[in-house]
C-alpha cells in the first residue's frame, strides 16, 4: 500500500482521536476542515482511517473485561471516601458468601427486586424487566447491546438497521429484526418467546433460527430446536403488564413464583398436596389476594404476621 | 458599610435554594444548576468594591439568572459540536462503499487480524483504548477514573490507533 504518507496518515489518525476524544472545541473543527481541503491527499487519508475507526470491533468476552475494569475502577473511587475497613469487612463477608450475587451486581446496570420495571432505553426502546431479573447495557453508535444476567425481560425496539439490537442470555444471543421479544434466563434453557416481528437467535457452534410473531424457542442445544407456534398473543410475557398466568402448576411452583413479587417473604410449610393444580390469572402487585386464592384451592391454613410474611400450612 | 463583595456573599449563602430553583428552572438540570450556582459565587468574588448597586437581592438574582441562559446557550452549541463531529466521525458517506468480492474477503480478514491485535495490546493501553472507542467514553472521563492526565489518555490512543494502523498495512 501506499507507505509514502505516513505523516498524512499520522494526521488524519490524530484528527479522528480528536473528534472521538469529547473535547474538541470548535476552533479545533475549524482547523480540520481547513486540513481536509488543503489537498486531495488529506481527504483520501482521512477516508481511509476513518474507515478502520469505524471497522474496528472486539469479541464480547475482551468488551466484557473492559466493562467490568470500569465497574471496578468506577466503585474503588467511590469507595476511597466511605468507612473503608468497614467495607472491606463486609465485602470479605459477601464475597464468601454471595460471590455470584457480587459478580452479577458488578456486571449489573439495573436489577429488580420483587417489582416489575420499565426501562427507557436512548434510543427510544423499552425494556420491562420482570422481578428478580439484572441487565446491563452496552450502547455504542454502532451496535446496541444488552445482556440479560438474569431472570425474564420483555423487549419492544425500535428498530435502526445502522445500529443492531441484540441481546445476549447465558450462551444465546438474540439478534432484533424489528420487533417485541421476551427473554427468559430463570433457569435452563433460556427461553425466547417473539410478540411481534422477527429476531435471529444464534448460539455457539450452532446454525441460527429465525423466530416469527407468536412462535417460542427453548434453547435445549438439541437439533433441530424445537419451536412452538401459535401462542395466544395475551400470555406472551403477560407479566410485563402486571399479569401472573399460571396454568396447571403445583401448590409449591405457585408460591415460589409469586413469592418473587412479593414484598416481604413468603414460606409454604409441610409438604403441599401435589395433586392440587393452580390455574388461573393473577396480579403481580397483589401477591396477598392470589395467596389466600391458592391457599383456599389447596385447603392450605394462611397466617399473615404484619404486611409482609405470610405463612402457608 | 459593608463592601458589595461581603454583602452579596452573605446574600448567596442566605438566598441559596432561591437562587438555585431559579437557575434550576432554566437550566432544567440538577447538576448543572449546581455547577451554575457556584460560577455564580466565583462570579461575585470578582465584583468591584467600588461599584454601586442600589439593590443587591434584585442584582444577584438577574446574575444569577444571566449566568443561567448564559450556560443553557453554552450547553446547546456544546451538544451542536458534538452532533457534527459525530456526524463526521461516524455517519457521513465515505467513497468506494462497494466493494469488489475479492476485496470484501481481504477485508474480512484485515479486520479479523486488526481484532487480534488489539487484544494483543497492552495494559492499560487496551483497556483506554477500548473504553473510549466502543464504550464512548470521554478522554477526560478516562483520565478521572484512571487518575492520570488528559494528554497521557490522549497519548495511549494514539499510540494503540497507531498499531492499529500498522497491523492493517502490513498485512
Amino acid at each position: 500500500m501506499n507507505d509514502n504518507t505516513p505523516d498524512i496518515a499520522q494526521t488524519a489518525r490524530h484528527w479522528i482521536i480528536r473528534m472521538a476524544s469529547g473535547n474538541m472545541t470548535e476552533a479545533e473543527l475549524e482547523q480540520f476542515h481547513t486540513w481536509r481541503k488543503a489537498a486531495p491527499e488529506h481527504e483520501k487519508e482521512f477516508q481511509k482511517e476513518c474507515k478502520l475507526w469505524r471497522s474496528l470491533t472486539v469479541s464480547p468476552t475482551q468488551a466484557q473485561a473492559v466493562r467490568l475494569t470500569w465497574h471496578r475502577k468506577t466503585k474503588r473511587r467511590r469507595l476511597k471516601t466511605a468507612f473503608v475497613s468497614f467495607t472491606v469487612l463486609a465485602a470479605s463477608f459477601a464475597v464468601i458468601f454471595y460471590a455470584p450475587l457480587v459478580k452479577l451486581w458488578l456486571q449489573a446496570d439495573q436489577w429488580t427486586g420483587t417489582t416489575i420495571q420499565t426501562i427507557s432505553l436512548e434510543d427510544g426502546s423499552r425494556v420491562v424487566l420482570d422481578s428478580e431479573s439484572a441487565l446491563s447495557i452496552q450502547y455504542t453508535p454502532t451496535q446496541r447491546h444488552i445482556t440479560l444476567l438474569r431472570g425474564n425481560a420483555f423487549f419492544d425496539v425500535k428498530h435502526d438497521p445502522s445500529r443492531p439490537f441484540q441481546v445476549t442470555a447465558s450462551t444465546v444471543t438474540i439478534n432484533d429484526v424489528g420487533t417485541q421479544f421476551e427473554v427468559r434466563n430463570d433457569h435452563a434453557p433460556v427461553t425466547i418467546t417473539v410478540k411481534e416481528g422477527i429476531v435471529d437467535v444464534a448460539a455457539p457452534h450452532e446454525a441460527s433460527v429465525r423466530l416469527r410473531a407468536h412462535e417460542r424457542l427453548a434453547y435445549q442445544h438439541t437439533t433441530p430446536p424445537l419451536i412452538e407456534d401459535n401462542l395466544n398473543p395475551d400470555d406472551i410475557a403477560a407479566w410485563s403488564h402486571g399479569e401472573l398466568v399460571l396454568e396447571n402448576a403445583t401448590v409449591a411452583d405457585a408460591v415460589t413464583i409469586l413469592s418473587r413479587y412479593h414484598k416481604g417473604a413468603v414460606y409454604l410449610l409441610g409438604s403441599a398436596p401435589s395433586t392440587t393444580r393452580i390455574s388461573g390469572i393473577f396480579r403481580t402487585d397483589q401477591t396477598n389476594d392470589a395467596l389466600t386464592t391458592i391457599a383456599a384451592t389447596a385447603k392450605l391454613k394462611m397466617r399473615t404476621f404484619s404486611k409482609y410474611i405470610v405463612v402457608l400450612e | 458599610m459593608q463592601d458589595n463583595i461581603t454583602t452579596l456573599t452573605n446574600l448567596i449563602t442566605t438566598e441559596r435554594p432561591k437562587l438555585f430553583m431559579l437557575m434550576n428552572r432554566i437550566i432544567k438540570n440538577r447538576d448543572c444548576a449546581e455547577d451554575a450556582l457556584q460560577s455564580l459565587f466565583e462570579k461575585i468574588q470578582r465584583v468591584e468594591n467600588s461599584a454601586i448597586i442600589l439593590n443587591h437581592k434584585a442584582y444577584l438574582h438577574k446574575l444569577a439568572s444571566n449566568l443561567a441562559i448564559d450556560y443553557v446557550r453554552k450547553q446547546k452549541r456544546h451538544n451542536a459540536l458534538q452532533e457534527s463531529i459525530h456526524t463526521l466521525l461516524w455517519v457521513e458517506n465515505l467513497e468506494d462503499d462497494t466493494p469488489t468480492v475479492e476485496q470484501q474477503a481481504s477485508d474480512k480478514r484485515t479486520l479479523a487480524l486488526i481484532e487480534n491485535t488489539i487484544e494483543t495490546l497492552p495494559e492499560p493501553m487496551k483497556t483506554i483504548f477500548c473504553l473510549n472507542r466502543f464504550q464512548g467514553l470521554s478522554q477526560t472521563e478516562i483520565a478521572r477514573v484512571y487518575g492520570t492526565s488528559i494528554p497521557l489518555v490522549n497519548r495511549y490512543l494514539h499510540r494503540a490507533l497507531n498499531i492499529l494502523a500498522n497491523a492493517r498495512d502490513n498485512e
